[in-house]
C-alpha cells in the first residue's frame, strides 16, 4: 500500500502545469523543432511548424470554459469541485475551507466512513496525525527507558528490567532510524461505521481565494470569471479588492500587495499567504508538495512615512530564520495619486491593457534581511 | 490511582487502563489537526480532573535524580572550575604598556608601542627625534585596551608634553595621574566624541578577534563614491544599447525594425529619403491591417497586454508565459528624494587574518552603521539605497588556498564525511546534471545572499544590547548574472520555473 512521502514521478505528473493555462504543445503533443544556425532545412522545417500550428489547430486556452468564482460578503468562492482542484493543482492558488490547504475534506470523509475502498494515498492532514502519533509514542517508551536506566543507576535493577532496558533500547533506536510513517495503513485513520450509516458524501467545502489571487486569475491569466450578482469586468474587480482593503489610491493595500504578487508570480514563484509566519508572503519554488518555502516575504509601501519598528522587525526575522527561510523586504513605490486616477479615468482599447499600464508604475526593490551572528562568520 | 511514568499519568478508568496526556503537554497544535471528536468526548469521558504534570523533555546534565552519581558530576565540575579560577596571574613589567591621554587632542599617545595588539590599532606618529614608531590611539581604542587590562592610561600634563618634544632622557610616569577606568571613561566622554554605543559594538567585535578600522573620512568616501558611481553608469550605459534591439519573438515587431533600419538609410539621401518614408508610411499603414485581420482570423496573437491573449497565441512552454506576464517598471516612479544620510558607516570589519596592514588595509569583509533603538526606527528604501552608494562594492579578498592541512590523526568528521559522500554522487552524475545542479546550487546563492553582493551591516543597541542585521541587495529577476550566464547563456535567470 502506497502511502507517506508521495514520489517525486507522481508529484510531477499530478502538477505538471505551474499555472492554469494550457500550452499548445501539451494539448496538440507538438514541439518546437531545434534549429541549428549552419542547417537552412532546420530553419525552414520551424517555419513549416509554426506555420501549421498557428493556421491548423486553435489555441487550447481559447476551448477552455473560465473557471467560476462567486464573490460572497467579501469571501471569493470557488465552489464546484473540477475548478477548484484545477486551481490549486495548477499554481496552488486558495485554500479549502475545511482542510489544511489543499481542498481534501471529501476524499478525507470517504475514508473516514469507508465508503469507498481506495487506497489512495493520504492527505496531509492524515500524514500529520499520523507523524505525531508516533512521536507521542516514541516519547512514552523514551520516558520507560531512562526510567529504567534511574533504576540501573540506584542499582536496584532486576535480571527482567535488564533484558527489557536492552529491548527498549533497540527498539528505540529503531524507531528513530525508520519511522513506520511510510508503511501505515488506511485501517488506521478508518472511524468504525455501522452499514446503515453509510451514504454519498456531499462536498461541503469550497477553495477560498485571497483578493491579489482572484485579481491575478482574472486580470493577468484571464482565467476565471468572477460573478457577484453579475459577472464583474476587471475594474469592477479591482474596486471591489479595493474596497475590501485598507486605505485608498495609489498605496492602498490592495494594489500595493497586489504589485508584489505579480512580480513574484511573473518570476515562476509559487506565492503563498505568510500570515502563519507573521509576514506578507510565502515564495516557493513548485508548490507545497514539493518543498518548504525558501523566502518570507515583507511588504513595505516605498515612502512609509511611519518607518517600521526595529523591535518588530527583528522579531519577524527571528521567526523566519528559525523555520530555514530568507526574509526578503520588498519595498515598493508607487505612482503619485495624479498620474493614478489619470490612468484610472482614461479610456483603454481594452481592460488589461489599462491595468498594465498602472502597475507598470509600481516598482518593486527586494533588500534582503538576515541576522549576523559576528560569532559564526569569523572563519 | 494515578501512578506516575515519566510525563505520563496512567489512570485507571471506567473503561480499564488508558493512557490520558495530561493537558498542556506537547506542543500539541490543535489547529493544524483534523478535528477528532472521540478525542473530546474520551476525555470528558473520563475523570475530569487533570493532574497539571510539567512535561520532561530529554535528559538534563546533573539533573538530581535521587541518586549520588549526578551529584558527584556536578561537585567534581564545580571543583575543576574553582581550580582554574584560583591560578596565579599576572602581568610582566617588561610588558608593561604605557598611554597617555592628551586631553587637547581627545587621543591618547603610546610611544613604546609593544605586544601584539596594534595590528589594526592606533596611528603612527613621529615626534622629533626621540619618539620613533609611536602611535596615536583614539578613544575608542584607548578604553578598549584599558578595559581589557592590557595597557596602563596616565592623564598628561604640560610637563609631560614638554618633555615629548624635549629631549630628556628619561620620564618618571608615577608623576602623572594613573587613570582607572572609571577615570578614564569619565575624561574620554568629556573631551571627546566618544560614543558608547560604538563603543559597545566596537569592543563586543575586537572580543571576537574581528580587526577593525573606522571607516574613512566622509569626504574620501563620497570621492570614492562618485568614482564607483561614475563606473557603475558606465556599466549601465552598455545595457541600454542591448535593450533597443527588438524583440524578435513578435513578427510584426521584427518587421518594424527591418524598416526602421530602412529609414536609417533614408536619411542619406533625400530624395530616396521622401521616397522611402512614403513607402515606409504605407508599409506600416498595411502591416498593421493585416496584423489585424490575422489576430480575428485566429492565426496571429494579440499583444501581452491584452486580455485575449492566452486564447490567441500558442505557447510551447511555461517559461515563455512567464516572460509574457512580466510587467517591466516604466521609469516614472517618482525619484527617491535624496534624503540625508541618516546613518553613517562607521566600522570597517575585517575577518581575523594574519596578513593584514592597516596602512594599506584590503577590501573590509563587513561594514557597520551603529544605531541606537531610541533614537532610530528601520531605515526607509532611500537611507538603504544611499547606504548602498557609499559601501564599498570591491570584493572582500578571499582567503588565498591554505596550506594543505596537516594530516589530523582524528577520523573524519560527520559533516566532511556527507561533503566527501556528495562529491563522489555527484561525480557519478552525467555531465549535462552536473552542470544543471551546479547551476542551482549558484541561482541559489545569488537568490539567498543577493545577486550583487552589496551590503552593509546594522548594529541596533538597545541599552546595552547588540543586534546585528545584514541587508543587502538582492535582485530576484537575476539580470545580467555572469556566473549563470556562463553556464546557460541567454537563459532568464529570473524564471525559477524550470521547464521539463
Amino acid at each position: 500500500m502506497k502511502g507517506g512521502k508521495t514520489s517525486r514521478k507522481v508529484l510531477n505528473e499530478l502538477y505538471a502545469r505551474p499555472l492554469p493555462l494550457v500550452l499548445s504543445s501539451e494539448a496538440y503533443n507538438v514541439t518546437i523543432p531545434n534549429v541549428f544556425p549552419h542547417n537552412p532545412i532546420s530553419w525552414i522545417y520551424l517555419v513549416w511548424k509554426i506555420v501549421q500550428i498557428n493556421t491548423l489547430n486553435r489555441v487550447p486556452q481559447s476551448q477552455i470554459p473560465a473557471l467560476t468564482v462567486q464573490l460572497e460578503e467579501s469571501i471569493f468562492k470557488v465552489a464546484d469541485e473540477a475548478d477548484f482542484i484545477t486551481l490549486w493543482r495548477c499554481g496552488f492558488f486558495g485554500k479549502g475551507v475545511l482542510s489544511r490547504s489543499e481542498p481534501t475534506w471529501k476524499e478525507r470523509s470517504i475514508k473516514r466512513f469507508n465508503t469507498v475502498q481506495n487506497d489512495k494515498q493520504f492527505s496531509m492532514e492524515e500524514l500529520t496525525k499520523k507523524r505525531r502519533d508516533e512521536r507521542k509514542k516514541f516519547k512514552a517508551e523514551r520516558a520507560k527507558l531512562q526510567e529504567l536506566e534511574l533504576k540501573q543507576r540506584k542499582e536496584e535493577l532486576s535480571s527482567e528490567d535488564a533484558a527489557s532496558l536492552e529491548g527498549l533500547k533497540i527498539l528505540l533506536s529503531k524507531m528513530r532510524m525508520n519511522p513506520s510513517i511510510k508503511n501505515i495503513s488506511t485501517d488506521d485513520l478508518k472511524v468504525e461505521t455501522e452499514e446503515s450509516e453509510l451514504a454519498d458524501i456531499i462536498d461541503l467545502e469550497y477553495l477560498q481565494l485571497q483578493a491579489i489571487e482572484t485579481f491575478y486569475l482574472k486580470f493577468a491569466l484571464n482565467v476565471i470569471n468572477v460573478y457577484e450578482s453579475h459577472l464583474l469586468s476587471t475594474l469592477q474587480l479591482f474596486d471591489r479588492c479595493c474596497r475590501l482593503s485598507q486605505g485608498e489610491g495609489p498605496n492602498n493595500t490592495f494594489i500595493i500587495e497586489y504589485s508584489v504578487y505579480h512580480y513574484f508570480r511573473s518570476l515562476g514563484w509559487c506565492v503563498r499567504s505568510g500570515i502563519k509566519f507573521g509576514c506578507d508572503m510565502l515564495l516557493y519554488k513548485r508548490g507545497p508538495p514539493f518543498t518548504h518555502a525558501e523566502f518570507a516575504v515583507m511588504i513595505i509601501p516605498g515612502d512609509e512615512k511611519l518607518c517600521r519598528d526595529w523591535f518588530d522587525m527583528a522579531a519577524i526575522a527571528r521567526v523566519i530564520g528559525t523555520v530555514k527561510k530568507t526574509l526578503v523586504l520588498a519595498f515598493v513605490e508607487y505612482p503619485n495619486r495624479e498620474t493614478y486616477d489619470q490612468i484610472l479615468l482614461s479610456e483603454f482599447e481594452d481592460e488589461k491593457e489599462k491595468f498594465t499600464q498602472l502597475l507598470g508604475k509600481y516598482r518593486v526593490t527586494e533588500i534582503l534581511y538576515r541576522r549576523w551572528a559576528p560569532g559564526r562568520t569569523r572563519d | 490511582m494515578a501512578k506516575r511514568v515519566g510525563y505520563l499519568v496512567v489512570r485507571t478508568g471506567p473503561q480499564g487502563d488508558e493512557a490520558i496526556i495530561p493537558q498542556g503537554e506537547s506542543n500539541h497544535d490543535i489547529e493544524d489537526e483534523v478535528q477528532d471528536w472521540r478525542n473530546l468526548s474520551k476525555s470528558l469521558g473520563s475523570s475530569t480532573k487533570t493532574q497539571a504534570a510539567i512535561p520532561k523533555r530529554g535528559e538534563k546534565e546533573f539533573e538530581p535524580d535521587g541518586t549520588s552519581v549526578q551529584n558527584r558530576a556536578l561537585q567534581e565540575s564545580r571543583e575543576s572550575m574553582y581550580e582554574a579560577l584560583s591560578g596565579l596571574r599576572g602581568h610582566s613589567l617588561k610588558q608593561k604598556l604605557v598611554a597617555v591621554w592628551m586631553s587637547d587632542q581627545g587621543q591618547s599617545i603610546v610611544v613604546h608601542a609593544k605586544g601584539n595588539y596594534f595590528r589594526d590599532v592606533g596611528i603612527p606618529v613621529n615626534i622629533g627625534t626621540k619618539v620613533r614608531g609611536g602611535l596615536m590611539l583614539s578613544p575608542l581604542e584607548t578604553v578598549y585596551l584599558v578595559e581589557r587590562g592590557s595597557m596602563v592610561c596616565y592623564l598628561g600634563d604640560a610637563h609631560y608634553e614638554q618633555w615629548l618634544y624635549n629631549d630628556t632622557k628619561d620620564f618618571d610616569y608615577d608623576s602623572l595621574v594613573m587613570l582607572d577606568l572609571g577615570f578614564l571613561y569619565a575624561i574620554v566622554a568629556e573631551t571627546s566624541h566618544f560614543d558608547v554605543d560604538q563603543y559597545q559594538v566596537y569592543s563586543y567585535l575586537k572580543r571576537h578577534g574581528y580587526l577593525i578600522l573606522q571607516t574613512k573620512a566622509k569626504e574620501q568616501r563620497e570621492h570614492q563614491a562618485k568614482t564607483i558611481n561614475a563606473k557603475q553608469q558606465a556599466h549601465k550605459s552598455t545595457p541600454e544599447t542591448h535593450k533597443s534591439i527588438p524583440d524578435t519573438r513578435n513578427l510584426s515587431s521584427g518587421l518594424m525594425f527591418l524598416l526602421g533600419i530602412g529609414r536609417k538609410l533614408s536619411q542619406a539621401t533625400s530624395y530616396w529619403g521622401s521616397l522611402f518614408s512614403t513607402l515606409i508610411h504605407h508599409c506600416k499603414k498595411a502591416l498593421v491591417y493585416i496584423q489585424s485581420k490575422l489576430i480575428s482570423m485566429g492565426v496571429f496573437a494579440v499583444p501581452t497586454s491584452h486580455s485575449l491573449h492566452y486564447f490567441t497565441k500558442h505557447y510551447f512552454n511555461y517559461t515563455e508565459v512567464f516572460q509574457s506576464l512580466r510587467i517591466t517598471p516604466s521609469s516614472a516612479v517618482p525619484a527617491p528624494s535624496s534624503t540625508s544620510l541618516s546613518f553613517q558607516l562607521v566600522f570597517d570589519v575585517w575577518k581575523p587574518t594574519t596578513s593584514f596592514s592597516k596602512k594599506s588595509p584590503p577590501p573590509p569583509d563587513f561594514q557597520l552603521c551603529v544605531v541606537n533603538t531610541d533614537h532610530s526606527n528601520f531605515p526607509s528604501l532611500a537611507t538603504i539605497r544611499s547606504l548602498f552608494e557609499v559601501v564599498n562594492k570591491e570584493e572582500p579578498v578571499k582567503p588565498t588556498e591554505k596550506k594543505p592541512k596537516k594530516k589530523s590523526t582524528l577520523p573524519p568528521t560527520k559533516k566532511e564525511l556527507k561533503y566527501q559522500r556528495q562529491l563522489e554522487r555527484q561525480a557519478r552524475l552525467d555531465a549535462k546534471v552536473q552542470q544543471r545542479n551546479l547551476y542551482l546550487k549558484t541561482r541559489d546563492n545569488k537568490l539567498k545572499f543577493g545577486s550583487s553582493g552589496v551590503n552593509v551591516i546594522i548594529a541596533t543597541v538597545n541599552q546595552g544590547i547588540l543586534n546585528f542585521v545584514n541587508l543587502s541587495e538582492a535582485d530576484f529577476e537575476l539580470k545580467e548574472i555572469e556566473d549563470l550566464d556562463v553556464i546557460y547563456p541567454g537563459k532568464d535567470h529570473g524564471i525559477v520555473y524550470m521547464d521539463g
